[in-house]
């Protein structure tokens, strides 16, 4: 009934691991992050295309417990989470565990395996499924993680223009007061002195500030 | 030459001859500017040097040779010209214990001088039990909830369990000084960048020297014990550093077999062909050798 056209087939061909081989059964994915924002928006992009979130967890939260509590084939790890090294040992370590893990870059392509460690997301594998049933799943974690990078690079940077124009905000009424300018001088002496300079407004903020408080 | 470095780290008592390499000037002083990186997972600076994101590492002796030879997740042609540290090993047992009820042990890491010296002692007590891995700064508290019943780790972590009356540390008087953590980098960066990889190794053996001295220790802790680095308290970090051996420079051809013998003794590797050539090329004295004249 069933035809067997793959060449190798893992184990014992049941009902069950046969149809997760062709694909016929959604993948079940736990998540691993120490961000819950993050962790958020990779489960609702892989939920929508039909992948089965069945836990989402923290740092030290039994890890291994969990995976065979929940009978996952996929583990989607951030990087920045210690429990890495207990994914690693799933292979190595021989206990009863009953579905050995390895991690994804084995068969991935080189260049998914560092567009992943750029972005910080690592995954894990069952051992039997093949690679190409893994790579949608990757490239989604890929995608939200770039996006959330990205995000989070612009509210820093949103945070440090913030911090900026308050201290050109601080070092302009410094200078108002000391030279008894108006608010246009003081702010055309500071742009003066960055071109001059060569050096950012920011910056001859700070200085004027450093400055004001030595000279009490 | 390139001057501008990115080395990984993990929060361990033996990164301190490359922490110090940066807080105290020795890399700078061979003209080079270092990021440290740090790291929260063996698997992450393993990746982090095959991605070449990360120019060199603190690694685990025995993960040059599981990248290398590919035993684990991924295979990159790693090789390491200096030994960071030797000692600092220990195991460490819950106050209740029961090791006659197949214990659940933990270490750092399956292709460590951790697990190996775990299993050993298992096996010279007769101890049948369980071997995990857990990360060390969880270590702690797992004794404490009781989901393991001891663990074989690095300094500070079994001070930090004593410390807090958790554990018991077991004497293991006997353990020969294996070459531990070292300087890892890829062949390939080996091969593009022999000047820097010269001006790093001549670097740490400056700052190993400093950092074995112990009336340097109370400095040594405090900068240690900063979030950026180990996170711990400078006291429980200084004793953590008495452990540990930071002179043993030379990498060792000797104690790679020994690790390629226990990844084979403990079933994670089949029989290597020319086992001698492929860890003379891992472990480079001759390399190290040539850097320090």
């Amino acid at each position: 009934m069933y035809c067997l056209w793959f060449r190798a087939l893992p184990l014992i061909l049941t009902d069950w691991n046969f149809s997760k081989l062709v694909g016929l059964v959604t993948l079940r994915v736990i998540l691993v992050d120490e961000n819950a924002d993050r962790a958020k928006m990779v489960q609702g992009s892989l939920a929508a295309q039909g992948y089965d979130v069945v836990a989402v967890l923290g740092s030290g939260a039994d890890l291994s417990a969990r995976l065979v509590a929940c009978n996952a084939d996929v583990v989607i790890i951030d990087m920045d989470s210690p429990d890495r090294d207990i994914l690693e040992s799933m292979r190595q370590v021989g206990n009863e565990q009953p579905r050995p893990i390895v991690m994804f870059s084995q068969d991935g392509d080189p260049q998914t395996i560092k567009s992943a460690v750029e972005v910080g997301v690592s995954a894990y594998v069952v051992d039997n499924l093949r690679p190409e049933r893994i790579k949608p799943v990757v490239d989604v974690a890929i995608a939200r993680f770039a996006q959330f990078q990205s995000l989070r690079s612009e509210l820093d940077k949103a945070k440090s223009t913030l911090a900026e124009r308050k201290l050109i905000e601080r070092a302009k009424g410094i200078l108002m007061k000391r030279r008894h300018c108006d608010e246009d001088e003081a702010f055309g002496l500071m742009r003066k002195m960055a071109m001059d300079q060569k050096i950012r407004l920011a910056d001859v903020a700070s200085r004027i500030i450093d400055a004001a408080e030595l000279l009490g | 030459m390139k001057t501008k470095l990115k080395i990984g780290f993990v929060g361990l008592c033996d990164s301190a001859a490359l922490i110090v390499g940066k807080e105290r000037g020795f890399f700078a002083e061979q003209g080079l500017s270092v990021e440290l990186s740090k790291e929260p997972s063996w698997a992450n600076i393993r990746d982090k040097l095959a991605c070449g994101i990360l120019d060199a590492a603190h690694m685990l002796a025995p993960m040059v040779l599981e990248a290398t030879i590919g035993a684990g997740n991924v295979q990159v042609p790693l090789m390491s010209a200096f030994t960071l540290s030797t000692g600092g090993i220990g195991i460490t047992l819950g106050r209740d214990a029961v090791l006659t009820d197949k214990p659940v042990l933990a270490m750092v890491y399956p292709f460590s001088a951790h697990h190996y010296v775990l299993r050993s002692w298992m096996e010279a007590l007769g101890i049948a039990g369980e071997v995990v891995v857990i990360p060390p700064a969880q270590m702690v508290s797992s004794l404490a909830a009781g989901s393991i019943q001891g663990f074989c780790v690095g300094a500070p972590w079994n001070g930090v369990a004593e410390n807090s009356g958790l554990g018991v540390r077991v004497a293991l008087d006997q353990l020969p000084q294996r070459m531990d953590k070292v300087l890892g980098v890829t062949q390939d960066w080996s091969n593009a960048h022999p000047e820097t990889h010269g001006a790093l190794v001549k670097a740490l053996l400056t700052a190993g020297h400093w950092v074995n001295d112990p009336d340097n220790h109370p400095e040594i802790a405090e900068i240690l014990a900063q979030p950026a680095y180990l996170n711990l308290p400078p006291q429980i970090i200084q004793n953590g550093l008495a452990e540990i051996n930071f002179v043993a420079n030379a990498p060792s051809a000797q104690d790679g077999l020994w690790y390629l013998s226990q990844m084979q003794r403990w079933g994670q590797i089949g029989p290597i062909d020319q086992e001698q050539q492929i860890v003379g090329q891992i472990f480079c004295t001759d390399t190290y050798q040539s850097f320090i004249k």
